[in-house]
């Protein structure tokens, strides 16, 4: 140490740099203090980032599969153009509602472009914590899409996967709508929801097949017929579209045709017995339309049974059918009962005044009728103070 | 750096702390700096801000923490907010604001084990350009990527190297090509000492070599230049890669070392120049030359492993340091 000290004491530079080091502490502090002054006074403007990056992840070697929230290079190559032009620092000017000669010429895939690599600037004002009030946030939520001719607000969400991730994601969650419909055996909106999918994500081969399934529920075998072509475009040598064309082309008479498809779907799945029995009905189908052959109306009167057009389906990749939804819901509450009831004879209730009372109350209904005559109890009026936490399956 | 004088390193000051030190940092725009560590009671964390009077630390501030912090950076925040990010033992990342440490301005569980480094990218402290990320590194093996605005999930996560017991552990982080809006890399360094490089721009990886041992810590020259030169320290070796515009990077350099490098920093005024700390408590000055490590100065500071250097961005020459044993200390270098 005391060599330390003598070098320190002997090294002119040394004391030099410490002595500007007294001034520049001074300096510093100088300048932190007005800055902390100016922060007060909300003078001071968080700084504007591009947007936050679209979720990606990196796996090595075999593993890398795109993940539905994987960044797709159409999205990088727009931010990389749009990026260069430096929009995150520029407002443009909103075009004034009557101006119909600057709304012809505006663009709308650039104002997209634009509207994502401004709408962080919503969002820094909301991460900065609440007891921080010196940066109080004056900036402008710049010109939505609620400015912008409304065709394009549908697809707007201020989001931070991109476009085209939340539009997989939209399609994934009306194929899910149409498989609940589905089941409960209302295909024809199964069918609207699967439509929506399919526009949502035309790729997908899934939703069209699906949609073809739901049709043939229907006994629309043209448009049966249509999808599952369709599918098998997207998604060529598909087994279950095989199926299912090859039963809509035998319920229009397209026998050959049909028994085509029926043994390509054998082909690929050989243990498959429903296909079996779809097959071998298209055989007898044809066999006994031979014999006759001028006769076409007794072809497409095929005497096939069609007690069950057995599509019990694996597509949907649920996990547990539950064949009465309703009933499920219904035994719920009287099975989990947080107060266990001591009186076997009904309690009278009085309106519940709040969430907690309602919870509570609900739970300790003995039966489905104690539950009516609750329910019966509370004024309409209060179903929305009420029943607005209790969106849970519990309760429904 | 004037050619006639060689760089000398002298301490300015030495305290002993009551708490276990992993990291500490400037705190850019000032003359404070923050001190990150374990409390001396039990598993909880601690932070402590100092102000550098004259030759003096006075302590400002102090701050119990979930967890016992282990890195903290404050590359992903404005010059404004200043905020301090920490990694730490429990896997938990937070963002604090000095001023107001009530509660953190952001915490979230990052990682199932600890966070072993941080770094962060696109404040406008070190780098003006892209989102405002924060890099975290974790035993867990992950490297995962946060945009500090959102705080549910990662922007991106980076899996795990499989090695023959589990999954490798992630030593060390850093950004770097950061030199436009889109462009960012990362680098990681693993416990088997592989290094990788990962393209986020790209969303890939973009190259993968070996060092001889661990990687202990690493950074790039710069953060905010187009890729150039990373160095490494680890278990055994410090270790200089060209990167630049090959597809595999070119070791430029290597110095068999005795001791761990626990600490790679480069001078930001003076990318040339960076000093390494050991786990002999000594800080040395290096410099690339032409392709080769010159030892420009060194300095023993401690007796234990020295875990943390940083440089003042503000103040050339200025540095602080911190060891395990709770030891912190500012160094003057000179002529740099």
């Amino acid at each position: 140490m005391a060599s330390q000290k003598q070098k320190k004491e002997t090294s002119e530079v040394y004391q030099q740099y410490v002595q500007n080091l007294y001034k520049w502490e001074k300096e510093i502090k100088e300048k932190e203090e007005k800055e902390k002054n100016l922060s007060k006074d909300g003078s001071l403007t968080t700084p504007t980032y591009p947007s936050i990056r679209p979720s990606g992840e990196i796996l090595f070697g075999a593993a890398q599969q795109p993940t539905p929230v994987s960044v797709l290079p159409e999205k990088v190559s727009k931010v990389t153009k749009s990026g260069t032009k430096d929009i995150s620092k520029k407002k443009p000017d909103k075009i004034k509602a009557f101006d119909y000669q600057s709304w012809d010429k505006f663009d709308v895939d650039k104002a997209l472009e634009e509207s994502d690599e401004e709408i962080p600037i919503k969002p820094t004002s909301v991460v900065k914590s609440d007891k921080d009030q010196q940066q109080t946030n004056p900036v402008p939520i710049p010109s939505t899409p609620s400015n912008r001719p409304t065709s394009m607000s549908k697809q707007r969400e201020p989001d931070r996967k991109g476009k085209k991730t939340v539009r997989l994601e939209q399609a994934f969650q009306e194929k899910e709508t149409g498989n609940a419909f589905f089941k409960k055996g209302n295909y024809t909106m199964a069918i609207v929801h699967y439509g929506k999918a399919m526009e949502l994500d035309p790729k997908e081969a899934v939703y069209v097949i699906n949609r073809a399934m739901a049709y043939l529920k229907l006994k629309n075998w043209e448009n049966a017929e249509i999808d599952c072509t369709s599918g098998l475009i997207l998604h060529p040598d598909n087994p279950k579209a095989l199926w299912r064309r090859g039963i809509a082309r035998r319920e229009l008479g397209k026998l050959e045709e049909a028994k085509k498809d029926l043994q390509d779907a054998l082909r690929l799945e050989p243990n498959d017995k429903a296909v079996k029995e779809e097959l071998d009905k298209v055989l007898n189908a044809i066999e006994s339309a031979t014999p006759n052959k001028a006769d076409t109306a007794q072809i497409n009167e095929v005497p096939v049974p069609r007690h069950r057009l057995f599509i019990e389906e694996v597509d949907f990749d649920e996990d547990e059918l539950e064949t009465d939804p309703i009933k499920v819901y219904k035994n719920k509450p009287i099975e989990n009962p947080i107060i266990p009831p001591k009186k076997t004879t009904p309690k009278k209730f009085g309106v519940p005044q709040s969430v907690i009372e309602f919870e509570r109350d609900w739970r300790i209904q003995q039966s489905d009728e104690d539950l009516y005559h609750y329910i019966k109890i509370i004024p309409p009026s209060s179903y929305p103070n009420l029943l607005s936490y209790l969106l849970e399956a519990d309760f429904w | 750096m004037t050619l006639q004088e060689k760089p000398e390193i002298f301490t300015l000051l030495k305290k002993k702390l009551s708490f276990g030190t992993y990291a500490v940092r400037w705190i850019p725009s000032s003359a404070k700096l923050v001190v990150l560590g374990q409390h001396p009671k039990g598993t909880a964390g601690l932070f402590q801000v100092y102000e550098l009077n004259e030759q003096e630390l006075t302590l400002i501030k102090e701050r119990e923490t979930g967890g016992a912090l282990k890195c903290g950076t404050f590359g992903a925040s404005s010059l404004n907010a200043r905020h301090l990010a920490t990694g730490d033992f429990d896997g938990r990342l937070a963002l604090w604001d000095l001023e107001h440490t009530e509660a953190p301005v952001i915490s979230i569980k990052a990682h199932s084990s600890i966070i072993n480094d941080i770094d962060g990218c696109g404040g406008s402290i070190t780098s003006s350009y892209g989102p405002p990320e924060l890099a975290t590194a974790s035993r867990d093996g992950t490297v995962k990527i946060w945009d500090i605005r959102q705080k549910n999930k990662p922007v991106v996560k980076i899996d795990s190297i499989e090695g023959a017991r589990g999954p490798r552990d992630t030593w060390c982080v850093a950004f770097g090509n950061a030199w436009n809006n889109e462009e960012r890399v990362v680098a990681a360094g693993y416990d088997s000492g592989e290094v990788k490089l990962f393209d986020l721009k790209a969303m890939s990886t973009l190259s993968e070599f070996k060092t001889t041992s661990g990687a202990v810590s690493l950074e790039f020259d710069r953060q905010y230049t187009k890729l150039n030169r990373l160095t490494i320290g680890s278990l055994k070796t410090l270790e200089v890669f060209e990167i630049g515009n090959q597809d595999k990077p070119k070791p430029l350099t290597m110095k068999e070392q005795n001791d761990t490098i626990w600490c790679v920093r480069h001078v930001p005024q003076a990318p040339d120049l960076f000093m390494v700390s050991t786990s002999s408590g000594t800080v040395n000055l290096f410099q690339i030359k032409s392709k080769s490590l010159k030892l420009m100065a060194n300095a023993t500071v401690t007796e234990q492993p020295v875990a943390s250097v940083d440089w003042h961005i503000n103040k050339s020459g200025l540095s602080v340091f911190a060891s395990f044993d709770g030891t912190i200390g500012v160094n003057i270098v000179t002529n740099i």
